[in-house]
């Protein structure tokens, strides 16, 4: 995974139509909200992680010669098209990717469309229901939901597992991963509201929790956090997304869009998006790793 | 043919038993089963994990199967509980002083490696 190739300009900087992110939310998003949003979760950049600017770049060789990107982290794309659940969906990759590795799980150069990591059923890989949070954060179902509305949901209750996973781990409750395209690896399903989910499904939710979300307070802390293998989700332009690789040539930051392919931001952007954004470092750890729902 | 093989018996008693007489070494040894190793667990007292650290145990998960796991010393599941895994290697990795590799062959502490930095020491700790 090569962080100082030069980048198609055609997807840096990409405008969509409204994904669910609008103005509004953005400017309530404030990293203060946030915060309050993930109660005792929540604590600051750790100074540890700290990386002197002038070191990035040796840092991102490292990452690329060992796979320890927060995109190798990653397995899977997802594909929201049609819907607004686009903060789900950066949660998503920011829970899965801390989630990995914590297992030690790294898959190649990451997301590839149309794929699936032979590795991901062997390393326990499990993916979540985007819908299961979106549904209750905004039960209208069009318009989008802030980031602090997710996060909050995801903090407190947890989140659902897809209908498609890697592996058979006989879940009790699962839901559609998305209302919206879908993919190979993410399910697609009619619209669910909150009352319509499965019996009993808070027993299943309730394993798939953040339990550490780092805050950064400026963009090098964003930046620091990538280097060292985290996703950093923001919300910028319409649209949030999942912030996973610093590309080292051109000071861009790579994430795969819920649009099953990979997009960048200038460092323009970036400087103008890491305000509310956030880290999730670990997650709730399964009993055991081969049936993560005992 | 009696007193001969007593006499036999006696010598052997007296001056052990002739070279050409024994049995080959490891013949009736059975040695000790070697523990298989079936997880890692690297437990930190901080965020940062040495990089070496995390490709040692990529490469293990990787290339060798086994079950690896970077954890922070306040690992919960679902219920707040520490998870039935982490039991064992999380209270000896506290035990030895944080951080601290602990191999693990099914519920049996192996090994315990301190604070390890290179991607070699995550390797050769694992047999």
């Amino acid at each position: 995974m090569n962080s100082f190739i030069s980048i198609d300009p055609s997807l840096v900087d990409v405008i969509l139509p409204p994904s669910g992110y609008t103005k509004e939310m953005e400017e309530e998003d404030t990293t203060d909200v946030i915060w309050d949003a993930c109660g005792s979760a929540a604590t600051d950049f750790p100074s540890d992680l700290w990386i002197e600017p002038k070191d990035w770049k040796d840092k991102a060789r490292d990452n690329d010669k060992y796979g320890l990107w927060a995109m190798n982290y990653l397995d899977r794309y997802t594909d929201q098209r049609d819907t607004h659940e686009c903060t789900t969906h950066s949660l998503r990759a920011n829970f899965e990717a801390a989630r990995n590795r914590m297992r030690a799980a790294s898959y190649g150069d990451g997301p590839k469309k149309d794929f699936r990591h032979p590795d991901s059923a062997r390393y326990g890989s499990t993916w979540m229901s985007c819908a299961s949070v979106y549904a209750e954060a905004n039960p209208d179902r069009w318009g989008g939901a802030n980031v602090r509305r997710v996060v909050e949901i995801a903090c407190r209750r947890g989140m659902l597992p897809d209908l498609i996973q890697p592996a058979e781990y006989g879940f009790k409750h699962q839901l559609q991963g998305t209302v919206g395209k879908g993919n190979n690896n993410q399910s697609s399903g009619p619209w669910v509201s909150l009352s319509q989910f499965p019996d009993g499904w808070e027993e299943t939710a309730k394993l798939f929790k953040p339990v550490k979300v780092i805050f950064p307070s400026s963009f090098e802390e964003a930046v620091c956090l990538v280097l060292h293998g985290r996703v950093v989700s923001v919300g910028r332009n319409g649209h949030a997304v999942p912030w996973a690789q610093w590309m080292a040539a051109e000071g861009m930051l790579a994430y795969p869009d819920s649009y099953s392919i990979t997009r960048y931001d200038s460092e323009r952007t970036a400087k103008s998006a890491w305000r509310g954004s956030f880290a999730i470092d670990t997650v709730t750890a399964p009993d055991d790793w081969s049936q993560p729902a005992k | 043919m009696k007193p001969v093989l007593l006499l036999l018996a006696g010598l052997f008693v007296a001056f052990g038993v002739p070279d050409s007489l024994s049995v080959p070494s490891g013949w009736w040894h059975v040695s000790a089963p070697v523990s298989q190793v079936t997880a890692v667990f690297y437990v930190g007292d901080s965020t940062v994990v040495p990089t070496g650290v995390r490709v040692g145990m990529s490469r293990l998960s990787k290339e060798k199967d086994i079950l690896a796991f970077l954890i922070d010393k306040d690992v919960v599941d679902g219920d707040g509980e520490v998870p039935e895994q982490y039991r064992v290697p999380l209270e000896a990795a506290k035990k030895n002083g944080l951080p601290t590799l602990v191999v693990m062959g099914g519920e049996t502490v192996l090994r315990v490696v301190k604070a390890p930095v290179t991607e070699l020491e995550v390797w050769s700790a694992v047999p």
